[in-house]
């Protein structure tokens, strides 16, 4: 992976950087070599970078004055939040500061009237929820890592979960932002409100990977508790009964809360260890959720059943309580541990696909990971598509990370070539960056990554992540059209 | 005069010439939005030409169509399937009464209706697109699956920005399965106070609510579910509630298509505001309007729409807006005779500079729509 090349002159006055940080941050700046390295990496561990320097503000203030300064010295800065990323979002730069926000974790306020509430971005998802849970309230995206993602990360990747399909990501449920810019302006975007002025800035923002701003407030929708909730775990002899399962109760016109799948390896490396009850004489487990009053969840289970006795179900249970219902959740939410047991190493994948591609999706990826020699168990969110295969190697055999990384970027690949997208959820990052042109013409690439010139016009905040490159701004205020022509194609990729 | 491409690429032939000419372009479809349409400009851009195929897919709940598709022709197509464009998008034809416009126009007006608390606003349900920007650049961003967050989300940037970015040729939308049956609950409510503690109570049932609605002295309450359930919801939400009368089926879809668009509610010669607001600041700005102005209430008391009479044409709803809700609610005109108070008020500086940035970036010669840019023109 090419990152930009560090600016020798910035890397020199590293000193003299955290000092002039550390008059605007007094108790929030480390600057020495092993102060920074905890920092090095995000949740994509395969890549590894210690910054300049980290910098911990407290204020938005502070945010503002430590953007300016950087934006003024000609210093990158990459914003952290938990450091959770899948992607690389988080990945420091050499010659660049991360501005962590951990700090700032503290929830607001909660408006019960208008059900929203302001929180820092440093708060975790799951903090929110448990924060409301005393009125019947909670946040409805739950990314598997919802203990320890932070609120600000979620916006920044527009993160999912496995209630999407019918609560939606971090977006439909992001109501505002305040917003920091690269210059040191603070914005504020959305509100309480259910619609801004103006042009839709706050969705541009959700899932701009920490290019275009630093969130350091955020106003989330919250919903109150469904009365019940109850879940189906059903098993398959194929996996192709069990993907024509999902298509048949989509066609319904059922939207469960929740429709999970995993296949065989999954399955059996989730059972062995949390014991969830999973049947392991499948080829293909799912879990179907419905919530609502208790009137629509036995309708929608009752016509779930139906769907799934006519489609070879082998093995089905209800939960019968929440502590069932709960278990049933535990082996799917356990798989990604599940498989770091039985692996050295895993690398999880991340695509979308039409979901009638599924059978030939996943053929094509035990092809491609046999051809180079390693393991593959499969999770997946079946009702909106969104593929997760966990490639399972061993970092200490020379070349398998390697072997690992060229498998991960041949599945994408197939996802695209299958109608699909790179990514659903964990964000292009530095891991998908070079794949982007698989998927989006260079005008289509260009169209957005020039978006960047209005936020940040000297490119300073996160570079080398999401886009294979960006922008000259000061040229872009004139037009380039020669036919169809590359823009700039003299430029260097990183 | 008028550019008329009959194809894409002819589209992208025609922007860079009119930018070459320094001509402005009023971007339209069949013209039927022309309170938030695009203004006064040099020529038309009439893109009611640039045909093409529409692909529904039932089963992966989606579906791709030129953005010169007339919109009841989309809800026609989507209902044979049990299916809806869950956002319900309004129809401009009660306020401007030229017809139901286009689904390039729907998503260039970004308008959401009753379900928008509940199943999201039309900028969720954009999927993907293809169009072509100031610039001449034939473009797709998003994709044509559910989850995608592959690179800067340029469908909701894109959705209501009223053809002053690009000119949309294609969209792909996530459709959602039709309830089969619906119910609306008819509850008294004298004031708007007391409609919105109605329905944040109501909100607090869990039972298929997905409209929420206040005139004429008495909160809408809609609830949709398959046939063998709605009873069972019904029933649970008229014993916490109090005293209603029930209208169900046909008549309830009536009453959400006349709410969702005005029909019936304004006047052939009311001025029509539009102004979203966070639900608990709608009472302050009923106690603002004059007595002869008229308030309805949407989603769940978050919009506000104003009727004034013809002779209120100087009545400043900006401000009241401002007094009522502060910077969390704003305003806009959508029908009404010239006047000293603008359609819109003015973004925040630095939102504005943020927008007329954005705006240069799609638009380097400011040709497209300048006169509805939010930002002002760059």
């Amino acid at each position: 992976m090419k990152m930009p090349e560090p600016d020798a002159t910035v890397l020199a006055r590293q000193a003299q950087i955290a000092a002039a940080l550390a008059a605007i941050v007094p108790d929030g700046v480390i600057a020495d070599a092993a102060g920074v390295s905890p920092y090095g990496s995000d949740g994509l561990v395969m890549y590894r970078q210690s910054p300049l320097a980290v910098v911990l503000p407290r204020t938005t203030e502070q945010v503002s004055k430590v953007l300016a300064w950087c934006h003024a010295n000609g210093v990158k800065v990459v914003a952290r939040g938990s450091g959770t990323s899948l992607s690389g979002g988080a990945l420091p730069l050499a010659d660049g500061i991360v501005l962590g926000m951990a700090r700032f974790n503290r929830i607001l306020s909660v408006d019960y009237d208008n059900r929203c509430a302001v929180v820092q971005p440093g708060v975790t998802n799951l903090a929110v929820s448990q924060a409301i849970a005393h009125k019947g309230f909670y946040y409805a995206p739950d990314p598997s890592s919802q203990i320890a993602c932070s609120i600000g990360g979620n916006v920044a990747e527009n993160a999912g979960g496995v209630h999407c399909l019918k609560y939606g990501t971090t977006s439909p449920n992001l109501l505002g932002v305040e917003l920091v810019l690269m210059d040191g302006t603070v914005l504020r975007l959305g509100g309480p409100g259910q619609e801004q002025a103006g042009y839709d800035l706050l969705g541009l923002v959700c899932g701009s990977e920490g290019l275009l701003g630093v969130v350091t407030e955020a106003t989330v929708r919250i919903l109150p508790k469904p009365a019940t909730s109850r879940a189906l775990l059903l098993g398959f002899p194929s996996v192709a009964d069990a993907s024509d399962c999902v298509a048949a109760i989509i066609a319904a016109g059922i939207i469960p809360a929740g429709l999970e799948m995993m296949d065989a390896p999954a399955i059996r490396a989730a059972e062995d260890f949390v014991q969830a009850g999973y049947p392991t004489d499948v080829e293909a487990l799912m879990i179907a959720e419905a919530d609502g009053s208790v009137a629509e969840v036995d309708d929608q289970l009752a016509r779930i059943t139906q769907i799934a006795n006519a489609h070879n179900c082998t093995h089905l249970r209800a939960s019968t309580d929440e502590a069932q219902r709960l278990l049933f959740w535990a082996g799917r939410k356990a798989a990604f541990p599940a498989v770091g047991r039985i692996a050295s190493d895993y690398y999880c994948v991340d695509g979308t696909i039409p979901r009638r591609q599924l059978g030939a999706v996943l053929g094509k990826i035990s092809a491609i990971v046999a051809r180079h020699g390693l393991g593959v168990a499969n999770v997946f969110h079946a009702g909106d598509g969104n593929l997760h295969p966990l490639v399972m190697y061993d970092a200490s055999v020379p070349g398998q990370t390697e072997a690992a990384e060229a498998a991960g970027a041949e599945i994408l690949m197939a996802c695209v070539d299958a109608g699909g997208v790179l990514t659903g959820e964990h964000g292009v990052g530095v891991e998908k960056r070079d794949l982007m042109e698989h998927q989006f013409s260079t005008i289509d690439i260009e169209v957005q990554s020039r978006l960047k010139c209005a936020f940040d016009a000297h490119g300073l905040l996160n570079p080398g992540k999401l886009f294979p490159t960006l922008s000259r701004c000061a040229e872009m205020n004139h037009m380039h059209v020669h036919g169809g022509r590359l823009p700039f194609p003299e430029l260097p990729r990183f | 005069m008028a550019y008329r491409p009959a194809t894409i690429e002819e589209l992208a032939e025609m922007i860079p010439d009119a930018a070459v000419h320094g001509r402005s372009l009023a971007v339209s479809g069949t013209g039927s939005r022309p309170g938030i349409g695009p203004g006064a400009a040099d020529a038309d851009l009439d893109l009611t030409g640039l045909g093409g195929s529409i692909d529904h897919d039932p089963g992966e709940l989606l579906l791709t169509l030129p953005a010169s598709t007339p919109l009841d022709h989309v809800e026609k197509l989507l209902a044979q399937s049990g299916q809806c464009l869950a956002f319900e998008p309004p129809s401009p034809d009660a306020i401007w009464g030229l017809g139901h416009g286009t689904i390039g126009g729907a998503v260039a007006s970004g308008l959401s209706g009753p379900r928008r608390p509940f199943a999201g606003a039309c900028r969720d349900h954009v999927l993907g697109l293809s169009g072509v920007t100031g610039r001449g650049e034939i473009f797709t961003a998003g994709g044509k699956v559910l989850k995608n967050v592959t690179g800067f989300d340029l469908p909701r940037l894109l959705t209501g920005s009223r053809g002053t970015l690009a000119v949309l040729t294609q969209i792909t939308l996530k459709v959602l399965p039709l309830a089969p049956a619906q119910a609306t609950l008819l509850l008294p409510a004298d004031t708007a106070a007391k409609a919105v503690r109605i329905i944040a109570h109501a909100l607090m049932l869990d039972g298929g609510i997905t409209g929420a609605a206040w005139s004429e002295g008495e909160v809408q309450l809609r609830i949709e579910s398959s046939p063998s359930v709605l009873p069972a919801l019904v029933d649970a939400a008229r014993a916490r509630l109090p005293a209603s009368t029930l209208i169900e089926g046909d008549a309830s879809r009536a009453l959400w298509a006349a709410i969702a668009s005005l029909y019936g509610h304004a006047r052939a010669d009311d001025i029509i505001w539009r102004c979203p607001l966070p639900a608990n600041r709608a009472p302050a700005l009923a106690a603002l309007l004059p007595p002869d102005a008229r308030l309805r209430l949407d989603w769940a008391g978050a919009l506000a729409w104003v009727l004034l009479p013809a002779g209120a044409a100087d009545l400043d709803v900006h401000g009241l807006v401002a007094q009522a809700a502060g910077r969390d609610g704003h305003a806009e005109r959508l029908r009404g005779p010239a006047s000293a108070i603008p359609a819109r008020a003015p973004l925040e500086p630095g939102l504005a500079a943020l927008s007329a940035r954005v705006k240069a970036l799609f638009d380097p010669a400011g040709i497209l729509s300048p006169a509805a840019a939010p930002g002002g023109a760059a």
